[in-house]
Formats: structure tokens, sequence, C-alpha cells
């Protein structure tokens, strides 16, 4: 596809599920070439991707000559570097050594929106009436966009929705491109698929790998009874809810940890990778606080959020919860003393005006239909003729 | 430090609220309780005693020694009411939204999410109205209304399809399996329908006597906190009357189990369809026909109308459950 090659830039997290969330398959067939650029040693996290067809597609950086190697590879290509905006700090200065590079641009995304404490806040309200009023307001922006925030500069930003547009990107001479969430692709990747996975009425338990995900609150003994009270909560509800199964919904990384945990022993009923599936045809959605909460209010299924005692004292957690429950004005239960409690739910409805909200905020607030990626990437290059 | 407020005025909503404490919401010792009490049927204590486990729990009694709504009262609880304005809520809860004095407290209290408990049977026609887009409150006032409540999410034992605007969580309670044998009493739970002027205690009389002739076995009538003993003469003349003490679902809880238990339209009949026992059978006595003939009015019908439409449904999915209209039931066999 011309002279340009499209450079994802992974800073922190780097999985196999990527090769899904960008749609690499698509993009390689449309004649795109395609590099990753893993900095997530270099960072300090660890990336767990395996899949061979991503390894080969990847140059690992860890430290300066690798960016300078990969810069002269590629002089005479035009560059689009594709990279999340949420990176570290200690980012910035590597990806100013990036843009050395003679010919490049930068597309930063922001696509995967949870709602935070702040939007239960008025500030926020107020930081998005100011965003409105610049964007209609070239001059402002322009003024403003003289200012350095300490920030990547981007010539284009791929946005979830509007509303959830980074601020600082508003000061800045950015490209908005607004299509959808990472989530809302997953859907219209599924959407026309008539063939439900369960006929009757059924739940579903979003899992985080919570226990792996918050090593320091869960010891070796304590992971065999989040799971084991997981377990029993599942159970009971899904006799109380009158539903015919739950069906637990893996972790895209749980590969990486069955290897050390034997998630069998559990009368979990495992599906893998097919989440939004699950989720489309479901009664109910159980989670803690897993971003598939947006799928679940795409198509409009109650969401059941769970606790535990330990993840009830932690603060950003319970944060995250309590935003959610908010939002959609959810129960929240905790796990591991809902059985003994007096009362259970049988069931929970939704409240559709807080659903459709939620949608616009956090999911998509446009009538596109295509994969946010590719479309950004294809406008982009559109755009530069 | 996170806050509740929940406006009762009767033990039932305290039980209840705690039921959406226990598997709706997580609050613990970081957590304040603000309680308002309306009326005089919960004393402070009670209330207090229930929620150990918030950090710092304040009560106002408001309206103590009276049901009646005056001037001199409304001044009094202003002023008291300030301290409660200063804070911002997480949870507001209340449990009724056509509660005139309820929703002028709720007017001057900010807040994030707002629950509604069951306040008996009356939910089904507040959510009837929600769904129409009706507030009979604000309708009330030219002026100054009380702010309008958006979203309402109602905890309740009842299922129902909600407005677009409001979410239902129905819950279930546990009570005692049924190997308990039941006693060979039927129960009538009373309700102030004579003090309200909607039934004569003639009418009343001739349900208590169609009982005794037709039941077989010993007949109990459990009073209504708000029944009065003047209204009860004749009938204490017949069968055995017990005045109000605790929640009859509290017996329940306590093993207490008869053959049958009827009422007119009494929450308790409603939340006894949780109890797990095939042999209790719940008989609701549709007075709708009375109370066309005592020209009741158009308010207070489309209110119970609803109540029974909903009671109609029941008795056609659960054999347990009969709903027999007034004239009927005093005519034929039982």
């Amino acid at each position: 596809m011309g002279n340009t090659i499209l450079v994802f830039v992974m800073m922190r997290i780097y999985r196999d599920s990527h090769r899904k969330i960008f749609d690499i398959d698509r993009l390689v067939n449309e004649g795109h070439e395609v590099l990753f650029l893993s900095f997530c040693g270099w960072n300090g996290y660890s990336a767990t991707v395996k899949d061979p067809y991503l390894i080969e597609k990847t140059l690992f950086i860890n430290n300066d000559n690798d960016i300078e190697n990969f810069i002269n590879k590629y002089t005479d290509k035009t560059v689009l570097y594709i990279t999340s905006v949420n990176y570290p700090r200690s980012f910035i200065k590597h990806f100013n050594s990036l843009k050395n590079h003679p010919s490049s641009q930068v597309l930063g995304y922001s696509t995967r929106m949870v709602p935070s404490m702040i939007d239960l806040n008025i500030r926020k309200s107020i930081s998005h009436g100011i965003t409105k009023f610049i964007a209609y307001r070239p001059l402002i922006k322009r003024l403003l966009s003289s200012f350095n925030f300490n920030k990547v500069k981007l010539d284009y930003l791929l946005a979830g929705t509007l509303y959830q547009t980074p601020f600082f990107t508003n000061f800045s001479n950015t490209k908005i491109i607004s299509v959808h969430t990472d989530d809302v692709n997953q859907i219209l990747s599924v959407q026309n698929e008539s063939q439900p996975i369960h006929t009757g009425n059924y739940g579903v338990f979003t899992d985080q790998l919570i226990p792996f995900a918050f090593k320091h609150l869960y010891n070796e003994s304590e992971r065999d009874e989040y799971y084991q009270n997981l377990s029993d909560f599942l159970e009971y509800q899904r006799v109380n809810m009158g539903l015919d199964i739950i069906y637990f919904a893996a972790h895209p990384e749980i590969e990486v940890y069955s290897m050390q945990y034997d998630f069998l022993k559990y009368d979990f009923n495992i599906v893998k990778n097919d989440v939004v599936r699950l989720i489309k045809d479901s009664t109910i959605v159980f989670t803690h606080f897993s971003t598939t909460v947006g799928v679940a209010v795409y198509f409009n299924k109650p969401v059941h959020i769970l606790i535990d005692n330990k993840l009830k004292d932690h603060k950003s957690v319970i944060n995250r919860i309590e935003v959610i429950s908010t939002l959609l004005n959810s129960p929240i239960s905790n796990m591991d003393n809902y059985l003994e409690s007096d009362s259970k739910i049988v069931k929970v409805t939704v409240n559709s005006a807080l659903y459709s909200n939620y949608k616009i905020k956090y999911l998509k607030d446009n009538e596109i239909q295509e994969h946010s990626y590719c479309h950004a990437i294809r406008t982009i290059l559109e755009l530069k003729g | 430090m996170n806050s509740v407020l929940l406006i009762i005025s009767t033990e039932r909503h305290i039980q209840e609220a705690q039921q959406f404490f226990n598997c709706c919401l997580q609050v613990d010792s970081e957590w304040n309780l603000d309680i308002v009490l309306l009326g005089s049927l919960v004393i402070p204590d009670q209330a207090k005693r229930l929620y150990s486990i918030f950090n710092k729990i304040r009560v106002l009694s408001l309206y103590e020694k009276t049901h009646k709504y005056n001037s001199t009262f409304l001044l009094k609880n202003i002023i008291e009411f300030i301290n409660f304005r200063k804070t911002k809520y997480k949870i507001l809860i209340f449990t009724n939204f056509m509660s005139h004095r309820q929703r002028w407290l709720i007017n001057f209290v900010k807040y994030n999410r707002s629950v509604s408990l069951t306040d008996g049977s009356v939910i089904l026609y507040i959510n009837s109205n929600r769904i129409k887009n009706i507030d009979l409150v604000r309708d009330n006032y030219k002026l100054f209304k009380p702010r309008r409540i958006k979203h309402i999410l109602f905890f309740s034992k009842f299922h129902f399809n909600t407005s677009a605007h409001d979410s239902l969580i129905t819950y279930s309670e546990k009570y005692l399996k049924s190997i308990i044998s039941p006693v060979d009493e039927w129960h009538f739970i009373g309700s102030p329908l004579i003090e309200l002027k909607k039934m004569s205690s003639v009418d009343l009389e001739l349900i208590i006597d169609k009982l005794i002739m037709d039941s077989g076995s010993s007949i109990k009538y459990y009073m209504h906190p708000r029944e009065s003993n003047q209204s009860l003469i004749n009938i204490k003349k017949k069968c055995e009357v017990i005045p109000f003490e605790k929640t009859y679902e509290e017996r329940i809880r306590n093993g207490m189990r008869p053959q049958v238990v009827l009422s007119f339209y009494s929450t308790v009949l409603f939340e006894l369809l949780d109890v797990d026992s095939s042999n209790l059978k719940l008989i609701f006595i549709d007075i709708r026909d009375l109370l066309k003939k005592n020209d009741a009015t158009e308010e207070y019908y489309s209110k119970i109308e609803t109540v029974y439409k909903y009671i109609h449904k029941q008795s056609e999915v659960n054999e347990n459950v009969k709903c027999i209209p007034f004239y009927e039931f005093i005519s034929c066999s039982l």
C-alpha cells in the first residue's frame, strides 16, 4: 500500500489479542506493511505475546541503538506510528527519538474507555463544556497548540467517543477521528452471527484473573479461596435467577496462567475468546469491573457487580466499581458473605436511559460501522493522498 | 466519607433497607448513615441498632407524636434538617415517591443515586405512574413544585416492568423451610380500611363470619398498626384479635405456619409469596366491587386496580394464591 509503513508502538501491554484488536490480518490483506515496536521491556513491563505471526512482525526495542537501527532501516519509507495515548512518562523521550525519522506521523488512540470517578464529578461536565467550546474555535485552538504540554505531539487521535477525548488533545492541532471503542469493534465482528451459544436463559461471568492481577492481595491459598467463593456464588445465583448455566468467559491471558494454576478444578463452564458472543444472547452479566461492562451495556444486559473482602479494601478497585454501579444503577454483591445473607437477588433489570447515556459517552456516538483502526488508517492515508 | 440518607417510616422499611445493604450495596465502617424517621411507628433506637456496621449514624425523628402535617412541625423539621442538607449522599433511599413529606425532604438534599424501597403494594401504582410520566405530587403544586427524580432504582419483592428511566432489583428472602407442620389456623391480616372510610365495619364482620362458618379452623385476626381498637369491637367478640407488636413476616420467620392467610391487598401477603412452603395458601379479597359501591375516589380506585391486576397475574402462575371478589367471597363456599 504505497510507501507507508504502519508501526504499532506497544509500551506497556503487548498480547496475542492485539492481532485481533487492530485487525492486523485485514490490514495485511489490504496490502499494508505492518510492524510492531515493543517498548514493554525497556519501560519495565512484560510483553506476553506468543503468537509467532506477531513475533515475526515485532522489533523489541531495549535501548537507543535499537531505535536508531529501526530508523536507519526504514529511512526511505513514510512511517505512521500508531500508539496509545496512555503511555508512561518515560516513554516521551523514547518517542521523541522515534520522531527523528525523516517522514513520520503519529496516530494516537484512546479507545479503551472506562468511566472513572471524575465522570461522577461536576468538573468533568465543565471540562467537557470547555472542550466543545474550543473544538469549534480554530483560532483559540491554534493559539493553545503553541504551548508544550509535555505530551507526545499527535497528528491524529483515534477517539472512542468525543466525550472521552483526552483533554490535552483539544489544546493541540491534532485531528480527531472519533469512531468507537475497542469493545464495539468486537461487537461489530459478531453482530450478524445469528447462532447463539446457548438457547435458554444463561449468565456470563467475565473473568479478570483477579488473584493474578492483584498478586499482592492474594497469596497462593487465597487464590483457591477466591475461585471457590466465586464458583459457589455463581452456582447460588444460577439457581436464584433461574438460569440454565453461567458461563465463565475466560480472560485473554488465561492460557498464560493455566500453566501455573489449575482452573479446571472448579465447576466453571469456561469459554475462551468468545466473550462478546456470550454476552450478546445472555440474560445477565456478572463482573468485577471488567471493560466488558461496555459490551453488556451495548447489548442492554443487566450487570451484577461482584466484589470480595480483599477487593473491597482496594481503593482504586472500589472507585471503579462505584462508578460503574452509579452510572448503571447496578447492584454490588460481596461474594464472601452473600450466601450467608438473609436475602438474595432474583432479577435485575436495565435502566434504558442510563444505558443509552453510557453508550454515547463511553462506547459509540456515531453511525460508522467499520473497524475503528482500519477506518482511521484509511482516512489518514486518503488525506495524505 | 461516603454517606447514605435513609427516609423511612415503618419497621418493615428498616428490614428492607437492611436487605438492600446486604445484597446490593457494600457499606462498611467508612460509611455514614443518616436516617429520617417519619411518623411514630419506629423509634430511633430501633433504627440505630440495625445499622451497627456504619461509622456514624444520625437519626432525625420527624412528626414523632403525630401523623398530621402542621406548620409548627414543618418549621421545626426544616431547622433540624439543615444539618442533613450539608452532606452529599452517595445513595438516597426513600420509601414512597408519592409521599409529599418525603418529596419535600428529598428536594433539599444532594445525592448521586436514588433507591426506592417497597412501601407496600403502592409501589405498583407508583411504577405505573412513572411509566405514564405522571408525577402526582408535582402536579399538586402550581408554583413551587418538588423537583423531579430522574432515575429510580426500585428494590422490591415485586416483579414489574419499569419506565425507561428506572430499573428494578427483585430480591427474595430466605424463610425457614417448610419443616414445620402448619397449625390448624386461618389468619386474617387487617388493613386500616375502616379508618380510611373505604369499608364499613359491617362488611368486615361479614368476612369474619364467613371465615368462621366455612374454614372449620380457628381464626386469628392480626391488626394493622394503623387500625384502631374501636373499629374492631365486634370482631373481637367473634375471634381472637392480635394487636400489632411485630411484623407478621417476623412471626413467619420464627416458624409460625397457619393453613391459610387472608387479606385485602396487604403487603404481608406479597411478602409471603416468598415463603418456601407448599402448604401455605394465600387468599386476597378483591374489594374493587365494594369500592365502586362506596363511591371511592378515582385516584384510590386506580391505585387499587393496579395492585389487583398484579395479584390476578400472580394467581395465574401460583396455585397457592387466590383472588376472590368481595361479594363472591361472602356468598360462595370457601
